[in-house]
């Protein structure tokens, strides 16, 4: 997606725009030469850019607040997991099929 | 003083003093004994005598039940410190009706991940209810959303499932629960 500048023709360029189109394995490149039609399409697309960028901000800022307490809580049910599943297998049962069925008489 | 060399004696005992090797250790015998292997279920219960060093996780994970504990409470309650009494306020009654008089290191770990996993659940929740100008922001809040319902969801059925054995008067033979008891008393 860019203003390509030709050997002959305007020092501007001429604005294409690369989309995925459903059915073809391949991006089209689609010509909006340099008037009215590709300036609007050259602001909408930085805007979208500027959206996207502000978005993945977000995402980050709020994933960095929660991180550390994240990754606290990860290893703690981590724990409790193979706690609880070693309480299990010591009282008796065993995992079939993802739930825990009693095999012996404690 | 640098990192013992690996497979030295040196590097063997840091492993056993890490938390995270201790608990990969475990899970493997419990996987192995859940699976049906006699002979992981006979190591498990002879984990202590064999690695009494293995006491030393105890206090490490009651360590990581309060830390943890502390960061959520941080994170729902941000700089103000009457929601950051009020938040821990809460979680010290949770506790107290989850954990039994006899708490021992499974309860307390089982309780603590309940606890974390509830304020977990209640940050992502109210995050994902607030407008987002964007669908990826969105979309991210309802991943988070559902990864916390997921861990919520374990915290109880673990939580369920041991207070069911133990009702029925369940007591395994794993010293590591009863050294714990000790230990965290």
């Amino acid at each position: 997606m860019a203003w390509e500048v030709r050997k002959r023709g305007a020092s501007a360029g001429y604005y294409y725009l690369c989309t995925r189109v459903p059915g073809k394995p391949h991006p089209v490149k689609r010509y909006y030469g340099r008037g009215d039609a590709a300036h609007l399409t050259a602001a909408d697309v930085e805007r979208r850019r500027r959206t996207d960028r502000a978005a993945r901000e977000v995402v980050r800022a709020e994933a960095a607040r929660t991180a550390e307490a994240d990754g606290l809580a990860a290893e703690l049910s981590e724990w409790a997991g193979v706690l609880a599943a070693a309480w299990m297998v010591c009282s008796g049962y065993k995992r079939h099929r993802g739930s825990w069925r009693r095999t012996t008489r404690g | 003083m640098g990192k013992p060399k690996v497979g030295s004696r040196a590097w063997e005992r840091a492993l056993a003093a890490d938390p995270h090797y201790v608990r990969e250790v475990l899970k493997s015998l419990t996987d192995r004994a859940a699976g049906g292997d006699a002979g992981a279920a006979r190591d498990m219960a002879e984990l202590l005598d064999r690695h009494p060093h293995l006491r030393a996780t105890v206090p490490a994970l009651m360590a990581l039940i309060e830390r943890a504990e502390a960061a959520w409470v941080a994170v729902a309650a941000g700089r103000d410190e009457v929601a950051r009494q009020a938040v821990a306020a809460e979680v010290a009654a949770m506790k107290a009706e989850l954990l039994p008089p006899d708490a021992g290191v499974l309860d307390r770990v089982l309780a603590g991940a309940l606890v974390v996993a509830h304020l977990a659940h209640a940050n992502a929740a109210l995050t994902a209810a607030s407008p987002a100008d964007h669908p990826t922001v969105q979309l991210t809040r309802e991943k988070r959303l559902s990864s916390a319902q997921q861990r919520l969801f374990a915290a109880l059925r673990n939580h369920r499932m041991i207070k069911g054995t133990k009702a029925r008067g369940l007591r395994p033979p794993l010293k590591l629960f009863d050294a714990a008891r000790t230990a965290a008393s």
